[in-house]
């Protein structure tokens, strides 16, 4: 007490007196009076269960008090300041993501089932999105698409992925293997046929309005040829004219590996964003009603898929071969188109593209010689392990057939398939093929709802052309950037 | 997510046996009155103790806890005491500011469409980590490691003892 009595009050600005009858008072300003024995302040006095006495000027004799306390609090700081930045920084992130999603929602992923061909559990590139436009379960589809997976293995991993906000329903799985040699390569075309023929050439030269794109198309690296939309019509066409230096008389095939843009997904959003809060409204009205889902493919019509022409020699003239369409952005295509057998070419083998600007990424364009048709075998998936890595019998059995049984994999699902590959001579391979079959539910983002518009809806399925040049114009604003915002909005974090 | 279901779950299991009710926060400590609060085992009697300190002599420490929404005194003997925590003050001025705004981000992934499936669980962890931080994370001293039992009387109510005339049964606690 008497070293506390003797310190400087201006130094020690609040004092704690406890008192013999069990009160406390805290006294702020205080001083000691020696010659009066006594303490005075500014303060509050409580009695011992800690109830205020008095509030004001207060003085104590020493003879009262028992005890004279002071403490330096400074140790006992708030830590909230780092909380507080802690929390700031995480409502940054969340509010950049919100303002994100809420400027440009229809860049969310959207993929159908993806395809990985799986080895040691490591993923490598997206093979393979079956059934794309198949969205409602009427619309289920077969899709055949090339894993570009050339094997002698006896048994090959495929992985099923859900990595979008999206209900996939599969009917079927299954490989095709086509047995190859080592000079040959196997494609599958438009139409599900396969072939057999000799590695395919790049062509000589590839322009687009006379300028150089070669570099992009002659290997398939991912390096891609793509161009923007038009400003104000989405259907603009584009021209690709390209040659081979090939005279041969061999039954030939151009091969072609491409994906779509975003475009496509753009639509399809914007269209389910117009239907609002009745998209389940629609969406049955489409499973019920043949002529609304001729309506619905409408759009998809007029931006068309990828024309390919030849320039005959005797006519002068461009003569169309076919033209390829794939719904998807997510993983290539890769099929071949068989070129007729009596084109009469010259020295060059001239071929043209026409497609919309702006809808497709081409990846590669090759010629293969000698195409014959092929046979593939169709091979089940003799085990799965469900994506809680169990093996699953029950789930091999629903995309066994082409039956009744489905298997439903929800956002973050992951599957894996492990084919046993048809046994192969000496010096061949397998080139596996996918067959997948179902459809895939949309889940609508509750941003979309904001959209609602019945009028721009019948006007987009109408094909009209003002709400065509508003929707161009819409997607020019989102274009740069989908690409980016679509593939960092995929769903993986759920795999181990 | 088992471990973010497990954090909350102790969080709440924790929140509801802590003495966080008590304490003072740190800027109401000049103001503060009454003890620190004890949590410690007892070798004797084979028990956690705890409870407001109202006062210690060189034998005996004397706590005050809510037993079924009663006071009750714990005496507890210095040699019986094998270790304990005194709880001085929280270490949050804003702990339900700190709170709301936690929940409310909570909520924000909502609006995140797919990247939802991330940031929802990354907000819960995140959100969960400073709440629990923030209530549960109080200043403390270790007995013994931290403090003699001869020190500890500064944090009582009756750092001097209990005082004469004062009936220990007519003390409220806080």
């Amino acid at each position: 007490m008497n070293d506390l009595v003797h310190l400087d009050s201006t130094q020690v600005p609040f004092i704690k007196v406890h008192l013999k009858n069990g009160g406390v008072s805290i006294l702020q300003n205080w001083q000691v009076y020696a010659e009066q024995d006594c303490l005075k302040g500014i303060g509050i006095e409580w009695d011992y269960n800690r109830e205020v006495k008095y509030e004001g000027d207060l003085a104590y004799v020493f003879d009262e008090v028992t005890l004279l306390e002071t403490n330096n609090y400074s140790v006992l700081q708030s830590l909230d300041q780092s909380r507080f930045s802690a929390l700031a920084l995480i409502t940054g992130v969340n509010m950049a993501l919100t303002i994100m999603c809420a400027t440009n929602p229809k860049a969310c992923w959207g993929s159908c089932p993806t395809f990985f061909i799986g080895n040691n559990n490591k993923l490598l590139e997206t093979r393979a999105e079956g059934f794309s436009s198949a969205i409602t379960p009427s619309m289920e589809m077969k899709d055949i698409d090339a894993l570009r997976t050339v094997t002698t293995e006896s048994y090959l991993n495929l992985i099923m992925t859900n990595e979008a906000l999206e209900t996939h329903v599969v009917n079927q799985l299954s490989l095709l293997a086509v047995k190859t040699a080592q000079h040959e390569s196997a494609f599958v075309d438009q139409d599900n046929r396969f072939y057999t023929a000799e590695h395919p050439m790049s062509p000589s030269s590839v322009s687009v309005n006379d300028h150089n794109i070669l570099p992009q198309l002659c290997a398939s690296d991912g390096i891609e040829y793509f161009s923007e939309s038009d400003h104000d019509d989405l259907s603009v066409k584009e021209e690709i004219i390209m040659r081979f230096n090939t005279n041969s008389s061999a039954p030939k095939g151009i091969v072609l590996q491409y994906r779509q843009t975003l475009l496509t997904t753009f639509l399809l959003y914007t269209g389910y964003s117009y239907m609002g809060n009745e998209v389940g409204d629609f969406l049955s009205q489409i499973e019920r009603d043949e002529s609304k889902r001729k309506m619905v493919s409408k759009p998809y019509e007029l931006l068309g898929g990828i024309e390919i022409s030849y320039y005959c020699l005797k006519n002068k003239k461009w003569k169309k071969v076919d033209e390829i369409y794939e719904t998807g952005p997510i993983a290539s295509n890769q099929v071949l188109v068989p070129l007729p057998d009596n084109m009469i070419i010259g020295d060059d083998l001239h071929l043209k593209i026409n497609m919309t600007r702006g809808l497709w990424r081409l990846d590669y364009i090759g010629l293969s010689h000698n195409i014959v048709e092929a046979d593939a075998e169709i091979v089940h998936p003799c085990a799965c392990l469900s994506y809680d890595k169990s093996m699953d019998k029950e789930l091999l059995s629903l995309v066994c057939d082409n039956d009744a049984d489905y298997l439903v994999s929800l956002p973050g699902e992951r599957y894996h398939f492990v084919f046993e590959l048809p046994a192969l001579p000496a010096e061949y391979s397998n080139t596996v093929f996918l067959l997948s079959k179902g459809y895939y539910l949309e889940w609508i983002r509750s941003e979309w709802m904001q959209y609602k518009d019945h009028k721009r809806l019948k006007r987009m399925l109408m094909n009209h052309a003002g709400e065509w040049k508003a929707l161009a114009r819409e997607f020019k604003l989102v274009e740069d950037d989908m690409e980016r915002a679509f593939w960092n909005s995929r769903l993986r974090e759920s795999f181990k | 997510m088992n471990k973010v279901f497990f954090i909350i779950a102790h969080c709440i299991i924790f929140m509801a046996c802590s003495p966080m009710w008590h304490l003072p926060k740190p800027n109401e400590m000049e103001q503060y009155v009454f003890g620190s609060y004890f949590k410690g085992t007892e070798i004797e009697e084979r028990r956690y103790v705890e409870g407001e300190i109202i006062c210690i002599d060189d034998s005996t420490m004397t706590l005050m806890t809510l037993n079924n929404k009663k006071n009750t005194i714990v005496l507890i003997k210095k040699h019986h005491v094998k270790d304990g925590l005194i709880y001085v003050a929280l270490s949050s001025n804003n702990a339900n500011s700190i709170s709301m705004w936690s929940s409310a981000n909570m909520l924000l992934p909502l609006s995140h469409g797919a990247y939802g499936v991330i940031t929802l669980p990354l907000n819960i962890i995140v959100g969960a980590g400073i709440s629990y931080d923030t209530a549960l994370s109080p200043y403390s001293i270790m007995y013994p490691s931290d403090i003699s039992w001869n020190q500890m009387n500064k944090f009582a109510r009756f750092p001097g003892g209990l005082p004469e005339g004062v009936k220990i049964e007519d003390i409220k606690l806080r």
